[in-house]
């Protein structure tokens, strides 16, 4: 018998348990992607920008991520201004891969069934 | 690690660029992305593949050769030997982008303003400088327009060829020109 | 023609004006009228400099020290032209023979920007 199904069940389950829900929202998910994709850190104003949203929502989502350790944040300096850059953390890294992992497990039991 | 990175150290020596390491620094990274870009905008022989968004024109690629090979940036440690074209190229950006006196104090923007406005023109050849400007100011909101309007004049002079002097642009020239006074 | 010293020529404005050519007179025929921006106006010699315009875009868009005005409202314009900043000059108040509006600041500001790097001003 074949319990291939179940496995993929388990595995989402699990998958559920273990993912900060917290982090499952658009914004931090974008965050988090971008910043693993930057590898060489991303500027306030340019995740501002990319993301459209107000500067409250902006700064709280960043804060959120960098108080949970999945990013960092330094001062440079850069053409004579302040900056802060964000970098992604092992931890988040390992956070989003959850999430990536997670939804990989749901496209692979709704392989299954067609639904559109 | 791609033999492409020794290409963009041996354009840092041609300059004689001062970086520091770029795995402990963020505005020599952000330098060499741009001045990578801009030199396979213009032609140079280089596979990394750019992407505009956020942090653009930047390259993952680029990114792990230096991640991987920080010291020899830092030492401009390359035995890569350019031809002249290529050093035509190098020459270009030397005088119309690196040596501008905007970059004394807005060296980073300018640089960033270039290479998007070459971005951009590369990707939509009939956007006149209009359009580019906007669409520009839509990516890179906290570039000022002072800075993007110098950019598309910067690129213009990168880009220009003596062919571009046709008959009808002479005329239209000499319309003034020739005018008395 | 002495119309013309009544005239009140300011920076930003875009003015036509008639060009003359060897062996012509000034105000000839209507096709040497050419639209310019106003730079500066100098009442010292009555003379102004300016930027000429021309709605031949595109065949001079990818010469630097070029400018694309769109037409609107204020600048009297009535297609895309574009500011051939590098051909700056000045021209007697004689010249001068109708006002079509003015550019807007930002888009003056900008020209001035083209000329700062022009004239390596920094």
């Amino acid at each position: 018998m074949d319990f291939k199904q179940d496995q993929i069940f388990e595995e989402i389950l699990d998958y559920s348990n273990k993912i900060n829900s917290s982090v499952l929202t658009i914004t931090r998910c974008l965050l988090l992607t971008f910043n693993i994709y930057f590898r060489d850190g991303l500027q306030y104003r340019e995740l501002k920008t990319a993301l459209n949203i107000s500067d409250g929502k902006l700064a709280s989502n960043l804060n959120f991520l960098v108080k949970m350790g999945y990013i960092n944040k330094k001062d440079i300096k850069f053409d004579n201004k302040k900056l802060h850059i964000y970098n992604i953390t092992h931890k988040g890294k390992e956070e989003l891969k959850k999430i990536l992992n997670w939804m990989d497990s749901i496209k692979k039991l709704l392989e299954e069934v067609n639904i559109e | 690690m791609s033999e492409d990175i020794n290409i963009i150290i041996s354009a840092l020596k041609y300059w004689n660029i001062d970086l520091k390491r770029p795995d402990r620094d963020y505005s020599s990274r952000f330098k060499i992305q741009k001045l990578a870009y801009l030199c396979k905008s213009m032609g140079m022989s280089l596979n990394y593949k750019f992407t505009l968004y956020l942090n653009g024109p930047y390259s993952t690629s680029l990114t792990q050769d230096y991640y991987q090979a920080p010291k020899l940036i830092e030492n401009l440690e390359t035995d890569y030997k350019f031809d002249e074209k290529d050093l035509n190229i190098l020459d270009k950006i030397s005088e119309y982008v690196l040596n501008h006196p905007i970059t004394l104090e807005y060296e980073s923007e300018f640089l960033e303003a270039v290479a998007t406005v070459r971005y951009l023109k590369n990707k939509y050849s009939d956007m006149l400088d209009d359009e580019i400007f906007a669409k520009t100011k839509e990516i890179k909101q906290h570039l000022k327009d002072s800075i993007i309007v110098l950019a598309i004049n910067t690129v213009k002079k990168l880009l220009f060829k003596p062919e571009f002097l046709t008959e009808e642009a002479r005329k239209e020239m000499d319309i003034w020109d020739k005018a008395e006074d | 023609m002495q119309g013309w010293k009544k005239l009140q020529i300011k920076s930003r404005e875009i003015w036509n004006v008639e060009l003359s050519y060897p062996g012509e007179g000034v105000g000839h025929e209507e096709k040497y009228r050419h639209p310019c921006i106003v730079v500066k106006f100098n009442k010292f010699v009555d003379m102004a400099t300016i930027m000429p315009l021309t709605s031949n875009v595109i065949v001079l868009k990818d010469f630097p020290y070029t400018y694309i005005l769109n037409p609107n409202n204020s600048n009297g314009l009535t297609k895309k032209s574009i500011a051939l900043i590098y051909q700056i000059r000045s021209l007697s108040k004689q010249r001068f023979v109708s006002k079509r509006g003015r550019i807007i600041r930002s888009n003056y500001e900008n020209i001035q920007e083209i000329l700062k790097d022009y004239f390596q001003i920094y």
